[in-house]
């Protein structure tokens, strides 16, 4: 056993981390919690590939292959006396300006991840730390949220005030920044989702991606550091999904923003930085898109996807073909195909 | 019998600055048996018009017939002394002779709407949030119990709706709410299979599901489509969805319908599809983006499968 006290905030604090999850472990306990429960935590009887594994349940931490993490959560999430396990000692650090994707089945605990980054959970064992603040510290629980800032999936359940930029002022009034702060503030976070010429507007009476992007506007505002998205593109249409991940890739890119986004959808995962793969509360992959989706039948025992083309040139090679396995856009196929092109 | 839509407009605040026409003329019929996906932007009138379908919300301008009744239409007298005789019986008699009073339409007009509810099953988006009861028989047997029909027949009902949903009999006196976001769902659209509907609508059924959940609850709506013939309508902004278990799409923009037929021939229109703010299956872009390179397909692809198999061999390639 290392040395370290797994459960104290470690000695050595990367000055790059914004956020570092130490055994990061949470378990929902009562009714009362239940109500705080993000809707997908609640599942725990899930068909296939890890129940039907007879074997050993392993106390090991994930691994790279199916093998290492096949069946080892067995029994172990899911409910006892009233208590779910959400999260089982989750290592994970995220460094400033990341654009992290965290992809999971329903019930593998990314939203319950998502919600210890900005203190509305906190670790029933383990750390959490957001740009070196623990957020076990009531102390530090107004600094964390004005640094990291989320977005749900329900647009229109994060709309707050009958005029756009009421609604994004209300974060940063909230705060009790200077009013001519909140303008400056206001006016610069319209600009930076694009939604300046909507100022004026009725929130009610604006397209999906367009309210997205409004309650992106309110969390900028804030001026956080990070931005923490739970299938923000869930509810949207396919234009209002390209607005709303376009905007983060600008915002990732000019601003250096740090965006940690959960998405179902594999296609907008390929444009982050690294994309990070949970399953029953723990972390089991971590790497680039290219590392990840080429492992297509390890994402389909985790029961996720992979994006269309990287499944089709898995398929072709299986054929005979000899195609990059880690192909992930349409315009990639076509080069592959197409090589004189 | 199909579900038509003739000529109907629906127009939001009408007289107000913010009048907004939500359908436009809209002439739509829905066939029976079959698996319609309706694709369209946000505003593009989807909600509004599969809302009328089952009698929520009335059109502006013109009809919606269901069985071949305008459902929206004021009763006949003969209609309604038709219902009087059935709701009380022997007692209808001195009902039968009397003139009619507005309570008595009002009352065979409320009567003849719930009809339409009943073959017309809406389900919502995110339906799991309309769970209450404390066990998953007493949530589907809800909607049949209040049809009053007998134990047998509403226990008949809720097992074959729970079947329907490929959940199994262990289920039934689980709390609903100790299940995965997914299995809730499934419950829902159970209790308004329950009803036995001739026309299932869903909105947005797999919103915020796994790809596992979303193949789940499509395959399981497929299969009930192709088993019992009931018509399935599919609101989706899933293209890939739309195209693998559609046998029709219906394209809406800005209030009118611009394209209805197979997936095949509604995402042959790439471009005005995308825009409309909509857009085209992955394969299908890279057919389109083989073709201009000199590739040449037989017909419009929409699976991987199929783009597999075409790619294999079949396929002339020139580039």
């Amino acid at each position: 056993m290392a040395a370290m006290n797994r459960n104290s905030i470690p000695d050595t604090i990367n000055e790059q981390d914004m956020i570092l999850a130490r055994n990061l472990t949470y378990i929902y306990k009562d009714e009362a919690d239940e109500e705080m429960k993000p809707e997908e935590t609640a599942g725990k009887k899930k068909e296939g590939f890890f129940e039907k594994s007879e074997d050993n349940a392993g106390e090991t931490a994930g691994g790279q292959s199916a093998e290492t993490f096949k069946g080892q959560f067995q029994e172990t999430s899911g409910k006892t006396n009233g208590e779910t396990t959400a999260l089982r000692g989750v290592n994970l650090s995220i460094s400033k300006g990341e654009f992290v994707a965290v992809l999971g089945t329903n019930g593998s605990g990314k939203s319950t991840f998502a919600r210890h980054i900005n203190a509305l959970h906190v670790p029933t064992e383990g750390v959490m730390l957001v740009e070196g603040m623990d957020t076990k510290e009531e102390a530090n629980v107004w600094l964390i949220r004005q640094k990291a800032g989320m977005i749900f999936q329900n647009p229109d359940n994060q709309m707050v005030a009958s005029i756009v930029e009421e609604d994004v002022a209300f974060g940063p009034e909230n705060l009790g920044m200077e009013p001519e702060k909140i303008r400056m503030n206001v006016k610069e976070a319209l600009e930076a989702v694009e939604m300046s010429a909507f100022r004026n507007a009725t929130p009610s009476k604006l397209s999906g991606g367009q309210k997205q992007r409004i309650a992106i506007a309110g969390i900028l505002a804030m001026r956080p550091e990070c931005i923490i998205l739970d299938e923000p593109t869930a509810m949207l249409d396919p234009r209002g999904r390209t607005e709303v991940v376009k905007t983060l890739q600008k915002l990732n890119q000019e601003e250096h923003m740090t965006v940690v986004y959960i998405t179902h959808y594999m296609e907008e995962a390929v444009l982050a930085d690294r994309v990070v793969v949970m399953d029953r509360g723990q972390v089991v992959m971590e790497g680039t898109p290219r590392e990840i989706f080429f492992q297509v039948e390890l994402m389909k025992q985790v029961g996720l996807d992979v994006p269309a083309m990287t499944e089709l040139a898995w398929r072709l090679n299986r054929q005979g073909m000899n195609l990059d396995p880690a192909i992930l856009t349409v315009e990639e196929m076509v080069n592959a195909l197409c090589p004189s092109n | 019998m199909p579900i038509q839509l003739k000529d109907i407009s629906y127009i939001y605040d009408r007289g107000t600055p913010g009048e907004k026409r939500a359908l436009d003329h809209v002439d739509l019929t829905f066939p029976d048996g079959e698996f319609i996906g309706i694709i369209g932007h946000t505003g593009s009138g989807k909600s509004t018009m599969i809302q009328m379908l089952n009698g929520l919300i009335r059109p502006t301008e013109g009809t919606v017939i269901l069985n071949g009744t305008d459902i929206f239409k004021e009763p006949e007298d003969e209609q309604v002394r038709e219902y009087l005789k059935t709701r009380f019986g022997e007692d209808s008699r001195e009902f039968l002779k009397k003139k009619l009073t507005g309570k008595d339409r009002k009352a065979a007009k409320a009567f003849f709407m719930l009809q339409v509810r009943r073959k017309v099953g809406l389900v919502f988006q995110y339906p799991e949030h309309q769970l209450f009861e404390m066990t998953i028989e007493k949530d589907i047997a809800f909607g049949p119990g209040n049809l009053g029909l007998e134990e047998d027949e509403i226990r008949r009902r809720v097992l074959r709706s729970l079947e329907m949903v490929g959940l199994d009999e262990s289920y039934l006196q689980k709390s609903p709410f100790e299940l995965s976001g997914g299995q809730k769902r499934r419950v829902a659209i159970a209790g308004v299979l329950a009803m036995e509907p001739e026309f299932l609508i869903l909105d947005e059924p797999t919103a915020g599901l796994d790809p596992r959940g979303r193949d789940e609850i499509l395959g399981k709506m497929k299969q009930l489509q192709k088993e019992t013939g009931i018509t399935v309508i599919l609101v989706s902004h899933s293209m890939e969805d739309v195209a693998n278990y559609a046998d029709r799409i219906v394209a809406m923009d800005n209030g009118h319908v611009r394209y209805v037929g197979t997936p095949a021939q509604v995402f042959s229109h790439g471009e005005e599809l995308k825009a409309m703010g909509l857009n085209i299956p992955q394969v299908t872009e890279l057919q389109l983006q083989l073709e201009k390179l000199g590739y040449v397909f037989p017909e419009t692809i929409l699976d991987i499968p199929h783009m597999e198999a075409y790619l294999m061999g079949e396929v002339k390639r020139t580039c």
